[in-house]
C-alpha cells in the first residue's frame, strides 16, 4: 500500500514537471497535430482536386461538320480538365500557340468523317507550345482516347458494311435501304457494345471490408496515414523521458530519492507511470482529432483502441528507460530518444514512404524492418481497429509484441541503469 | 552520551581505485560533528554509504542501533541528507518539493501540511514557499535544499557541503539554522565541508581526512594544540643540519624541519623571459618551525638568523586553527 502511495506521488510530481515544460508538450502534442493536418489536408485538396481542376486550355479547330467531326468535337469539350476555345484556322490556332495564348490546339480536318467511312487512314493534329512539353503528352494522351472510340465507331461501321456486302443481301436493295439497313446493323451492335461496357459480365467490384463502396482511397489511406503519425510521435517520449531520469541522476535529486526509505523500482515505476499516462493522453489526442478533422474511421473496438494505445504507452516508455540506462548524459539521452523516434518512424512503418501500403504488409526489406521494430506492430494493430473494424483477437499479436518488446526493454534497463552516476 | 553513528573500517573501492579507505569514527546524540577535507578526500563517499545511497565495498556503521548494510530501511528513516547539488526540482515551487520529498517519507494529510510549514519556518522562507526555485537566489536554494532533507524530522542529519556558491548573508542563515536544529531539537549533525571556519563555528568534534583516510579526529581545540603555538615558514637562502639544530633550539620553538620545496608547472618562454627581469626569489630551502609560543618563537627565528648572518629570503606565520593542522598534517592547503 505504502509502495503504491509513493509510486504515485513520484508519477504526480512527473506529471507536475510536465505540465511546466511548455516546449516538451509542444513537441508531443501540437506538432503531431501540425504534420498531421498539413498532410492529411493535402491529400484531401488532391483527391478534391482531381475532379474539379482545369488542368490546360487548348484550341479546337474542327473543319469535318460531318458525324465524326461533330463526335470528337463533342467528346473533347466534355473533358473536365480542358479548357477548350473553338478558332477558325489552323495557322490562326498555331498563332495563338506561338504566343502563348494556350498550350496546345486540335486540328479536326475536313475529310476527318469521309476517311473513316471509306477505312481510309486519317490523322487527328495537335499543334503544341514547345515550351511546354508535358502539355504535349497531356493532350496527346486524352486525344488517344478520344479517338480510340471513334475509331471503334469506324471499325463496326465499316465490318457491318463489308459483312452486308459479301452476304449479298445489299445485291438488290436500293441505296436508301442498304443505308438504312448499315445503321441499324451499326445501331445494334454499338447499342450491345454501350451494354457490355456498362454491365460487364466480368467485372471488378471496390468495395470495402465494411460493404460500402470505396467513396475515396483515403478512407483507408487516412488510418494508415493518421495512426502511423501518432506512433511516430508517441516514440518522441523515449528522449523526454530518458532525458529527464538522466537529469535527476545529474542534479541529484535521484541521490536524495536513493536515501529516503523507498524501493529503487518504486523511483522507476512511478517515472513510467506519469510517461505512460503522457503517451496515453498523447494517442487519445492525436486520434480525437484525426477523427473530428479528417473524419478518420475508428473501428468498432475501444477496447481494442485503449488496449493498443497502453501497449505503444507500455513498450516507449521501456524503450526511454532503456536508452537512459545505456546514455551516459541527459543531452546523449535526449539526442537519442529523437533520432530513435524518426528512424523507428520512417523504418518501422510509421511514415508511408512513397506507398499507401503499410509497411508490416508491403513485402521486401519495408515489411522485414516492421517485423523487427515496435512500429511496425503498432500501426498494423491500429490500422485493423480503425481500418479494418478488427476486434481485440485481431489485435492479439500485435500486442502480444509489443508486451513483449516492452518487458525486454525494461529488464535490459532495470539491469544496466546506474543509479549514481 | 550514546553514540548515534558507529563507523566501522568503511571502504569504498571502484576497480583499484580507493575513494574510501577504511574510515571508522563514531558521533553521540547531540553532537556536530565535522568532516574537513579538500574536494575528492572522501566525504561525499563516506557520506554516501551512510546514507544509502552507494553500498560499501567493506565495513559497516551503525546508526541508531541499526546496521547499514542490513537494515538500511531503518537506518533511512532515522538520516536526513543535504546533498552537495541542490538536489530539488526547479521548475516547481518550495512547497511542491518539500510536499513531494514529504510523500516519499510517508507522510500525508494534515501532518505533511504541518511539517512542510515547520521547515520553511525554519529555514525562513514561508513567505515565498509559492515561488518557483528556479527563481531564487543562490543562499534561497540552499536553504530549501536543506528544508528537503528536515521535512521527516531526522535523528541524525547529514549536511554534505551545504554552502557551496552560497552570499554571506544565507551562509550565516544556514549556520543559524544548523545550531538551532542542535541545540533545540538535540538534532545530532554531520557536516562535512572543506572551509575550516565553518567546521571551526560549527562543530564538537572534527576528522580531517584525506585521500580517503582520517588523518586526525579530535576536539577543535586539541586538533590545534598539535600545532602548539603556532607554525612559521621559514625560506632561507641556504640551510644546513646545524641551523636546523640551532633553531630547533630555540626557546620558544617545539620543532624545525625542512620542508620540500613544491615543484613548479615548466614555465612557457614568456614567463622565463619575465622571471629574469626580477630578482630571484629563493626556494632554495624552506623551513618549517613549529612553535610553542609564536610572537616568542618569531623574535628568537630571526635574532638567531641574524647572529649566523643567515639570508632571510621569505617569512610566513600560521596562526594555530584547522587549517594550519591540516597543512601540517598533509603539506598541502585544504582548496587545493
Amino acid at each position: 500500500m505504502n509502495n503504491i502511495y509513493i509510486i504515485l506521488s513520484v508519477a504526480w510530481k512527473e506529471i507536475q514537471l510536465l505540465l511546466r515544460d511548455r516546449g516538451t508538450l509542444a513537441i508531443l502534442f501540437l506538432l503531431p497535430m501540425l504534420i498531421a493536418g498539413m498532410i492529411g489536408g493535402g491529400n484531401l485538396a488532391s483527391v478534391e482536386g482531381e475532379e474539379s481542376a482545369i488542368l490546360l486550355s487548348i484550341y479546337l479547330v474542327n473543319q469535318d461538320k460531318a458525324d465524326f467531326g461533330t463526335e470528337v468535337s463533342k467528346a473533347i469539350r466534355e473533358i473536365q480538365q480542358l479548357e477548350v476555345q473553338e478558332i477558325g484556322s489552323p495557322s490562326e490556332a498555331e498563332g495563338q500557340i506561338a504566343r502563348g495564348k494556350a498550350a496546345a490546339a486540335v486540328i479536326i480536318p475536313a475529310d476527318f468523317t469521309q476517311k473513316i467511312n471509306e477505312h481510309q487512314p486519317t490523322q487527328i493534329e495537335v499543334i503544341v507550345d514547345p515550351a511546354q512539353p508535358e502539355s504535349a503528352s497531356i493532350v496527346t494522351g486524352i486525344m488517344n482516347q478520344v479517338v480510340a472510340e471513334v475509331t471503334i465507331w469506324g471499325e463496326v461501321q465499316f465490318g457491318v458494311r463489308s459483312v452486308l456486302e459479301e452476304s449479298g443481301i445489299l445485291a438488290e436493295a436500293s441505296p436508301q435501304e442498304q443505308r438504312a439497313i448499315g445503321a441499324q446493323s451499326l445501331g445494334v451492335i454499338m447499342t450491345r457494345i454501350n451494354e457490355i461496357r456498362e454491365n460487364p459480365t466480368i467485372a471488378v467490384e471496390n468495395v470495402n471490408i465494411q460493404g460500402e463502396e470505396a467513396g475515396s482511397w483515403l478512407a483507408l489511406y487516412f488510418p494508415y496515414l493518421f495512426s502511423g503519425i501518432t506512433v511516430m510521435f508517441a516514440f518522441f517520449v523515449v528522449g523526454t523521458m530518458a532525458q529527464t531520469l538522466l537529469n535527476e541522476r545529474e542534479a541529484g535529486t535521484l541521490r536524495r530519492l536513493l536515501a529516503a526509505p523507498i524501493p529503487r523500482g518504486a523511483i522507476l515505476a512511478g517515472k513510467t507511470l506519469a510517461y505512460m499516462l503522457l503517451v496515453c493522453i498523447q494517442i487519445a489526442v492525436l486520434l480525437t482529432f484525426s477523427y473530428l478533422a479528417f473524419n478518420v474511421m475508428m473501428g468498432n473496438s475501444p477496447l481494442g483502441l485503449v488496449l493498443m494505445t497502453l501497449g505503444v504507452a507500455f513498450v516507449a516508455t521501456a524503450l526511454g528507460m532503456l536508452v537512459a540506462a545505456l546514455s551516459k548524459t541527459p543531452e546523449q539521452a535526449g539526442n537519442t530518444g529523437t533520432i530513435l523516434a524518426f528512424l523507428l518512424g520512417g523504418l518501422g512503418g510509421s511514415i508511408p514512404l512513397g506507398s499507401a501500403t503499410l509497411a508490416s504488409r508491403a513485402g521486401g526489406l519495408r515489411q522485414v524492418l516492421a517485423a523487427i521494430l515496435p512500429n511496425g506492430y503498432a500501426v498494423e494493430g491500429f490500422y485493423r481497429l480503425m481500418a479494418e473494424n478488427g476486434d481485440v483477437a485481431r489485435i492479439l499479436p500485435q500486442l502480444g509484441v509489443l508486451l513483449g518488446m516492452g518487458v525486454l526493454f525494461f529488464l535490459i534497463a532495470v539491469w544496466r541503469f546506474k543509479f549514481e552516476a | 552520551m550514546t553514540a548515534i553513528l558507529e563507523v566501522d573500517n568503511l571502504v569504498k573501492k571502484y576497480g583499484d581505485f580507493e575513494a574510501v579507505g577504511g574510515v571508522s569514527f563514531s558521533v553521540e546524540q547531540g553532537e556536530v560533528f565535522g568532516l574537513l577535507g579538500p574536494n575528492g578526500a572522501g566525504k561525499t563517499q563516506t557520506i554516501s554509504m551512510l546514507t544509502g545511497v552507494i553500498e560499501p565495498t567493506a565495513g559497516t556503521a551503525r546508526i541508531g542501533g541499526y546496521d547499514i548494510r542490513s537494515q538500511m530501511d531503518q537506518v533511512k528513516k532515522i538520516n536526513g541528507l543535504v546533498p552537495q547539488d541542490l538536489a530539488l526540482y526547479p521548475t516547481l515551487s518550495a512547497r511542491a518539493n518539500l510536499n513531494f520529498f514529504g510523500r516519499i517519507y510517508g507522510l500525508r494529510g494534515k501532518e505533511l501540511k504541518e511539517r512542510v510549514e515547520d521547515v520553511l519556518r525554519i529555514v525562513a522562507l514561508t513567505d515565498r514557499a509559492d515561488q518557483a526555485v528556479d527563481k531564487y537566489s543562490g543562499g534561497m536554494k540552499r536553504r530549501v535544499n536543506i528544508a528537503a532533507g528536515l521535512i521527516h524530522h531526522p535523528k541524525l542529519f547529514f549536511l554534505d557541503e551545504p554552502t557551496v556558491g552560497v552570499d554571506p548573508q544565507s551562509r550565516n542563515h544556514i549556520f543559524e539554522s544548523v545550531l538551532r536544529l542542535n541545540r533545540e531539537r538535540g538534532m545530532s549533525i554531520v557536516y562535512t565541508s572543506h572551509y575550516m571556519e565553518e567546521v571551526e563555528l560549527l562543530c564538537n568534534r572534527v576528522a580531517i581526512i584525506d585521500q580517503g583516510k582520517i588523518i586526525a579526529m579530535d576536539t577543535i581545540k586539541n586538533l590545534t594544540a598539535l600545532l602548539g603555538g603556532g607554525v612559521i615558514y621559514v625560506g632561507l637562502a641556504r640551510v644546513d643540519d646545524e641551523i636546523l639544530a640551532g633553531l630547533a633550539g630555540l626557546p620558544a620553538v617545539a620543532e624545525a624541519t625542512t620542508v620540500p620545496s613544491p615543484v613548479a608547472p615548466p614555465a612557457s618562454e614568456e614567463q622565463a623571459l619575465e622571471a629574469a627581469d626580477r630578482p630571484p626569489v629563493s626556494t632554495e630551502a624552506l623551513v618549517k618551525v613549529v612553535a610553542k609560543q609564536n610572537q616568542q618563537a618569531i623574535v628568537n627565528v630571526i635574532n638567531y638568523l641574524n647572529e649566523h648572518n643567515q639570508n632571510l629570503t621569505s617569512l610566513e606565520i600560521l596562526e594555530p586553527n584547522l587549517e594550519s593542522v591540516f597543512l601540517h598534517l598533509t603539506g598541502k592547503k585544504l582548496r587545493e
